[in-house]
């Protein structure tokens, strides 16, 4: 490094450092510009990327110097962020340059991972997946992606495994994170993504946020709010969630309710608005229709498990008949939330003069009913009317940077096509046309989501698995059947990344991969805005993009035509090509030279401009002119309220597992920590996971603080040190630990349950013993 | 030669004179928090007696309550 850019890169820290360490001092600090700068800016080019982290998507400003990125700050021209980044973006650029990156490809030999050239390694990947197919069938291959990667690796993965391979063996860690805000949204709208945007901030009195730990997870949102509040007066943000966070100390009212119930309180807030009446009964009549869908429904515990969902016709009275079960005394006496609390949450969203957001993320995916959660949700705002307005909606936050762009919207999901589903006739003739390949060759049916995918790994019916951006030996559910599911003789796994990860560890091959701005790509973050960021630094040793290492294998097994580009150009031509398949006002994408000037746009992107309310006539160009609203996903051009009731989870706690578990994340680091923990500052705020306690119960146990104990679940077991009154406090009866660690593997403790409907597993809750070592 | 990062906690009511103060000083830049009285410095000296003479600077300042370091690379 020279001179100059190790001066400015020893800046960078330090102003990193002490904003994290304010950012814990102070929860929702906003700080503003330099006052009195001498920097040595002169040698320092910026320019703009999406963040890499979280799917907030804050615009940056990176600084190059000497062929390194060495500074960082808020683009203040992004409507995102304005200029504020968290103390994750503000290290971001550091992530690229730990001591033990990955910079040449490593391959398995006698048990040994040996450095090999990246072309022999290719080779081999191409190689066994070929006769992997050969021997055991198209669906014996696999490819398990991220809502990290970036655009073009999500569309390449699909042309090459949907167009050019035939098989829909394809799926995306986002399954894990957003798949029950997808099929709510499909189920309440027909279209997936928010309605809103994030200006709603902007505009909103009152903001409720359903089992979101915001101030720690969106941070620069939860900023936001926080301004807003300080700039308006009346302004109240109300934190519902099971445990103490940030979020709830910074909120104007904490109300805790007992896991899996908000599913009741949801419900609870529709009874007490139908019985005052605060139904916006014209808004109802005009744009709503009722619907019931089937009940006991099942985990999807068993290997063979199905579900199939039938939505039959009801109407208001119905509705009403059915709230009969949830008054705020009878939901009261097993939610924890007083029926004051609830009548107050519903007077919130009843009155007229208030606008209301809800906003939400994990808390309601990460779900057993997660769909139909998100369904309530809605219907709350649909009942009195406040939706797809400024101000007025429900908003279901994205974790990971694009888990819209990419898994959602690219659709690298096993039912999924770039536009539309599998099943559908019309969009496999679509995709059939626009790559070229014979519509007979794109399979009709769904493989397998994730869980049932690596299931299929463990019994053998998949043989090899291409992960790409994520580190599933961490994030899987019931990890130990997985791991040794992945083990075992017989399988091939290849594994894409930057660092050495317990998923590395299992591979049998290791593909370097460039990280973020070590090459060119999009993120399409929350609110539908696509951001493209050129390539300003070399990648590291062999490191290759991942859209380009998968262009290679497919090129090697003979589907080379599908990928006509070269590399100087093939991001701007896969834009083009992908942009075919939402070529409607409905869903427009940006032009990919609007991308590059601009901070983002979100779509649908019609005669130029953003769209930012859809479904709104005064905003959305989609919407039939001459009406108000219009729901145009839905054949009936209705938004569907759901009648779906308060079902438990599969494992609750008992004699033998007395506390509830809750797994999450932190501030400081993301996922499961393999870049964030390389960054010293953060991993020194908070080197080691840990599990939350609360003083009664640790008092109870005998356990003190910082002591050693052992979490115990039917699947597995770990040590931890044990916190009491740490940044956040389970209520009695519970615990909390965070899995960035990856030497205290907490998913060995969860269950493999899932949404029947969005086949989303449940990392909130399970059942578990806390033992003092 | 030393970079180093500290939050400064003012006097009650001395933020904007405190700021004053700390950017007059060379060596010293300031980011203040929008919602807050705190503020980021950022000391960036180019030797010891620099070094020496901006902690001196700093002691000096009786708007600063406390300084609290975050970083530092001697
Ligand atoms: S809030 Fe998310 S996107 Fe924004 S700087 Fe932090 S990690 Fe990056």
């Amino acid at each position: 490094m020279s001179g100059v850019s190790r001066r400015t890169f020893l800046r960078m820290a330090a102003v990193s450092a002490a904003s994290a360490a304010a950012t814990t001092l102070f929860p929702g600090i906003v700080f503003g510009e330099w006052v009195h700068s001498d920097h040595d800016s002169s040698d320092v080019q910026w320019n703009k990327t999406p963040c890499r982290f979280c799917g907030v998507g804050c615009g940056l400003l990176v600084g190059i110097a000497g062929g390194r990125a060495v500074a960082v700050k808020g683009d203040p021209d992004s409507p995102v962020n304005k200029g504020l980044c968290c103390v994750k973006g503000y290290h971001s650029v550091q992530a690229l340059y730990g001591k033990d990156r990955l910079k040449k490809a490593l391959v398995r030999k006698n048990g040994t991972l040996v450095e090999t050239p990246i072309a022999e390694a290719l080779d081999l990947v191409a190689n066994t997946m070929a006769s992997t197919i050969k021997e055991h069938g198209k669906d014996a291959v696999s490819v398990y992606g991220s809502g990290q990667w970036t655009i073009p690796d999500g569309y390449v993965a699909s042309k090459f495994l949907k167009g050019g391979i035939g098989t829909n063996n394809l799926e995306a860690n986002a399954r894990l994170c957003m798949a029950s805000a997808v099929t709510g949204f499909l189920t309440s709208f027909g279209l997936d993504e928010p309605m809103g945007c994030y200006e709603d901030i902007d505009h909103a009195d009152v903001f409720v946020l359903w089992g979101n730990n915001m101030a720690e997870m969106h941070p620069v949102l939860f900023s936001r709010l926080l301004d807003r509040r300080r700039k308006k007066k009346g302004v109240v943000i109300i934190d519902l969630a099971t445990r103490t966070t940030r979020t709830s100390h910074a909120a104007d009212k904490s109300i805790l309710f007992k896991p899996q119930t908000d599913l009741a309180i949801a419900n609870a807030i529709c009874q007490v608005l139908v019985e005052n009446n605060w139904v916006n009964h014209s808004f109802v009549q005009q744009h709503v229709s009722f619907k019931a869908g089937k009940t006991d429904i099942g985990y999807g515990l068993e290997d063979d498990f199905t579900f199939k969902d039938e939505a039959r016709a009801v109407d208001l009275q119905d509705f009403q008949a059915f709230l009969a079960d949830y008054t705020p005394e009878k939901v009261a006496a097993y939610s924890g939330v007083s029926a004051d609390d609830i009548r107050y949450l519903a007077a919130l969203y009843g009155d007229p003069a208030r606008k209301v957001v809800s906003y939400w993320c994990m808390g309601m995916n990460q779900h057993t009913r997660g769909t139909w959660i998100n369904n309530l949700v809605y219907n709350i705002h649909l009942l009195v009317g406040k939706i797809s307005q400024p101000g007025n909606g429900p908003f279901s936050l994205t974790g990971q940077p694009s888990a819209c762009g990419t898994v959602r919207e690219v659709g690298t999901l096993t039912h999924k096509l770039p536009h539309g589903v599998v099943m559908n006739e019309d969009d496999r003739r679509m995709a059939a046309e626009i790559w070229k390949v014979p519509f007979e060759r794109i399979p009709a049916k769904p493989t397998h989501h994730t869980v049932s995918m690596f299931r299929a790994l463990d019994r053998g019916d998949i043989r090899f698995m291409w992960i790409q951006v994520t580190n599933p030996m961490v994030t899987m559910p019931k990890l130990k059947r997985y791991r040794d599911g992945a083990k075992k003789e017989g399988r091939f796994i290849v594994v894409s990344d930057v660092y050495p990860t317990p998923t590395t560890d299992i591979a049998d091959v290791i593909l370097p991969s460039a990280m973020w701005f070590e090459r060119e790509g999009m993120f399409g973050n929350s609110e539908r805005r696509t951001q493209h960021f050129n390539q300003l630094v070399a990648p590291p040793g062999d490191a290759m993009s991942d859209t380009w290492q998968l262009i290679e294998v497919a090129r090697r097994m003979g589907y080379g035509d599908l990928f006509p580009w070269s590399y100087d150009d093939h991001i701007r031509e896969i834009w083009r090509e992908y942009g075919r398949f939402h070529d409607s006002p409905k869903h427009a994408m940006a032009p990919y030279e609007v991308l590059r000037q601009a901070p983002g746009a979100i779509w649908p992107f019609v005669n130029g401009r953003s769209t930012k309310w859809r479904y709104n006539a005064a905003y959305d160009p989609a919407a039939s002119p001459g009406s108000d609203f219009d729901f145009y996903g839905k054949p009936d051009h209705r938004a569907w309220i759901w009648l779906r009731p308060y079902e438990p989870p599969p494992e609750i706690p008992d004699a033998a597992y007395p506390f509830w578990l809750n797994t999450g994340r932190v501030v400081e680091h993301w996922h499961t920590g393999s870049m964030t923990r390389r960054i010293p500052t953060l991993h020194r705020a908070a080197p080691a996971a840990y599990v939350e306690i609360h003083p009664h119960d640790a008092e109870r146990l005998g356990i003190r603080n910082g002591e050693s104990v052992r979490l115990v679940s039917r699947r597995g077991e770990i040590i931890v040190a044990a916190v009491l009154d740490g940044r956040g406090q389970p209520t009695v009866g519970q615990v909390f630990v965070p899995f960035f660690d990856e030497s205290k593997l907490i998913n060995e403790l969860t269950l493999d349950a899932y949404c029947p409907i969005s086949k989303q597993p449940d990392y909130k809750k399970c059942a578990v013993r806390v033992e003092k070592v | 030669m030393a970079i180093c990062s500290y939050i400064v906690y003012p006097q009650p009511g001395s933020r904007d004179a405190l700021r004053s103060k700390l950017t007059g000083i060379a060596g010293c830049d300031v980011m203040p928090a929008e919602n807050n009285d705190v503020m980021i410095l950022v000391t960036d000296t180019n030797s010891d007696s620099h070094e020496t003479a901006v902690q001196q600077a700093l002691k000096q300042i009786p708007e600063i309550q406390c300084l609290a370091l975050t970083f530092g690379d001697i």
